[in-house]
């Protein structure tokens, strides 16, 4: 068996087996780069940020009101891309994270919605906790090996750069789409699977920690990081001191125009709580999070983390090429661009195993093509259900938050059940195209039903680019599903015409 | 931003022009060898050139990684049009970079 | 598929699986071990280079030319690199 043959063979299989995991990852990774535009457009009562009214303290308050007992306040103060503070705790019993939202110009603590942090958890553990965690990370090496085994199976990589014959047989057609946006987006899938993994390495690489820190990781991160910690002292904390004032040393320690990220404010209850403000995330590649430590009772500065030594400032730049969060609203724009690419080529593979055994009567083609329906056209549907909800659900609804993630899965069950009753056929991607369409088209026209700040209308007066984007977005979505679905129709009913044009092809 | 994008299509059309099969289809014969080198030339001076602009407005790091998601956009538009309206790729490849600059220069 | 090449598949399967990490992981520890750094940066950058071996390592053995060879080979280049790297106790550690 030649090189090439085997490659062949590893390519087909790795690429099919990880084919659905990795277009949800994808999927949302690509719908995650937009994560906190999307939390804004799912909150329509937020009024336009004009001015910060609101401060470190009063969020304080409203942490404490909620969870007096926590081991951890969290909190971040507005931006330009969330402009609103968010807020939250580590409950006393290390259960999942808490958090909401606090209006930065009225104080009044938002209705709560998983936003578009749903979807970048869905992207780096599918939801699914630790176990997730490490599912992802090896649909992130097959990937890799997906990559590295077709280029070396490509025969013409070089001829075929632009080849695309979308009027050619199926299988050449299809192909042809795989094979060119594997090629023409290859430095961002390499890229961006290769740092997606680097991001998690020391759940996924413990070798270095084994042999150099004997296994104990707190030792290694407190050492790459330069961090700083405190024991609990077991005696009642002080009253705080004002976390603003504390917000205007940490800013004078840093001497730049840094702003403040995330503000932590460690074992609040006990005498040695601590608050702990972290950089920004700012417009620069490395992800930047050096902390200022306070004593909580005193104000007194306590520890000015270092920059960053050359093994984590890497991690910290590989983390930041990943994150999309550098540069402005163009760079995001092509990630989520590229990244569709991303989810088209992998569509694209499945379409040509697909294509390539259907003539045959291959056994597995019907079950390819149901999960096909089921992930490829379930997801997306899903995802439009989840940010119909958030518009569709009451304010004031309890566990609202719980009901939305209820929303998604439903949706998603019910295109599983309808592709299964299809058997994954031409029909049911006709069908899929329809509601799709009918979704996308649905939720800006449903905005004009809602709050004020969240109309269509309102973003369009207001010169909120990228609220219109996400609303003209989600009508081209629309568009574009009922056209393709359109398409789907015709094709059945012109056979003869492919057939001649086949013909053509290859005279 | 247009015109780092508009020089990487410009690029990558004469880098397309210079295969065989996009020639004979756009212009019915085969390229001549020197033309292929020509054209080569030109496909890596305008990268260069837009890679060197795009430096120039943003600095080196961001400068690579805009460039690079450009030059890949610019490849994915131009493969689109070859497929389904052949006949604008190359206009469209020329006007671009004019546009691009134009803005550049009035901004 | 007979029975020798589906032993084949599987062979070279399990090394690309275990082979492959064993490999990804006794390099990192090389790594960790033997790069001119401070200790914090030997463990990151040999950690991140983690995925490169692993990839490379599954590549081959796929593509080798033998299933005997895709497995032996990775195997003893990770005994190699193994002991190199937890045999010198003291040297790891060092900061």
């Amino acid at each position: 068996m030649s090189l090439r043959q085997s490659m062949s063979g590893l390519h087909t299989w790795a690429g099919l087996l990880v084919s659905w995991i990795l277009f949800v990852v994808l999927f949302s990774g690509t719908v995650a780069v937009f994560d906190k535009e999307l939390t804004r457009w799912m909150i329509p009562q937020l009024h336009k940020l004009e001015q910060v009214k609101v401060g470190a303290d009063p969020v304080r308050e409203l942490i404490v009101e909620r969870a007096p007992k926590a081991h951890g306040y969290w909190m971040h103060p507005p931006t330009e891309r969330m402009p609103y503070w968010t807020a939250g705790w580590e409950p006393a019993d290390f259960s999942e994270f808490q958090s909401f939202l606090v209006d930065a110009q009225s104080g009044e603590v938002l209705p709560k919605t998983v936003g578009g942090n749903f979807f970048l958890e869905l992207h780096y553990e599918l939801h699914g906790g630790l176990l997730g965690l490490y599912v992802v990370g090896v649909a992130g090496v097959f990937m890799l090996v997906a990559l590295v085994s077709g280029v070396i199976v490509h025969r013409r990589i070089f001829k075929d750069f632009f080849t695309l014959r979308p009027k050619a047989a199926r299988q050449r057609a299809w192909l042809d789409a795989h094979n060119v946006l594997g090629v023409l987006g290859l430095p961002f899938h390499l890229l961006m699977a290769y740092t997606g993994l680097a991001i998690f390495i020391t759940f996924y690489m413990t070798a270095g920690i084994k042999v150099a820190y004997k296994s104990d990781m707190e030792h290694f991160f407190h050492d790459v990081q330069g961090a700083f910690e405190r024991e609990e002292l077991g005696k009642p904390a002080k009253a705080t001191k004002s976390i603003d004032n504390m917000i205007l040393k940490a800013r004078e320690a840093w001497g730049d125009d840094s702003q403040v990220g995330w503000i932590n404010i460690e074992h609040p209850a006990d005498a040695a709580a601590m608050v702990q403000i972290r950089k920004a995330v700012d417009k620069g590649m490395v992800n930047d999070q050096r902390t200022v430590s306070f004593d909580s009772g005193t104000g007194a500065l306590l520890h000015v983390q270092k920059p960053y030594k050359p093994g984590y400032k890497t991690y910290a730049w590989l983390t930041g090429l990943h994150m999309a969060q550098f540069g402005n609203d163009l760079l995001r724009v092509m990630y989520f661009v590229l990244g569709l690419v991303g989810c088209v080529m992998v569509f694209g593979g499945l379409q040509v195993w697909v294509s390539k055994r259907e003539a045959r009567g291959h056994r597995g083609v019907a079950l390819v093509r149901t999960l096909n329906g089921a992930v490829c056209g379930g997801l997306p549907m899903a995802s439009l259900g989840l940010l119909a909800a958030s518009r569709l659900l009451p304010a004031e609804l309890l566990q609202r938050t719980r009901w939305e993630a209820t929303v998604f899965v439903v949706i998603w069950l019910l295109a599983l059940v309808h592709a299964l009753l299809r058997r994954g056929s031409r029909a049911m991607a006709r069908e899929q195209f329809v509601a799709l369409a009918a979704l996308a088209l649905l939720l800006p026209v449903l905005s004009l039903f809602g709050p004020e700040p969240g109309r269509v209308t309102t973003h369009f007066a207001s010169g909120d680019w990228m609220m219109v984007g996400i609303d003209l977005g989600l009508l081209l979505i629309g568009g574009l599903c009922a056209f393709l679905g359109w398409r789907l129709g015709q094709e059945r009913a012109a056979p003869v015409r492919e057939r001649r044009a086949r013909n053509e092809e290859y005279a | 931003m247009l015109l780092v994008f508009g020089l990487n299509l410009l690029a990558l059309a004469a880098a397309c022009l210079s295969l065989s099969r996009h020639h004979r289809d756009l212009f019915g014969s085969a390229p001549s060898e020197s033309r292929v080198r020509l054209l080569r030339i030109v496909a890596l001076m305008d990268g260069a050139l837009a890679l060197a602009y795009a430096i120039h407005v943003i600095g080196v790091e961001l400068g690579i990684v805009y460039w690079a998601c450009l030059l890949m956009i610019a490849g994915a538009a131009l493969v689109l049009l070859l497929a389904w309206r052949p006949r604008w790729a190359l206009p469209t490849a020329a006007a671009m970079p004019v546009v691009g600059g134009v803005l550049a220069v009035l901004g | 598929m007979s029975a020798a090449q589906a032993g084949a598949v599987a062979a070279r399967t399990l090394s690309a699986v275990v082979g492959g990490y064993a490999l990804a992981y006794t390099a990192t520890a090389f790594l960790s071990v033997y790069l001119p750094m401070s200790r914090p940066d030997r463990v990151s950058l040999a950690s991140l280079a983690c995925f490169i071996v692993w990839v490379a390592a599954i590549i081959y053995a796929f593509g080798a030319k033998s299933p005997w060879r895709a497995v032996w080979l990775p195997a003893a280049l990770s005994v190699v690199l193994g002991v190199a790297a937890f045999l010198p106790a003291t040297y790891g550690v060092r900061p």
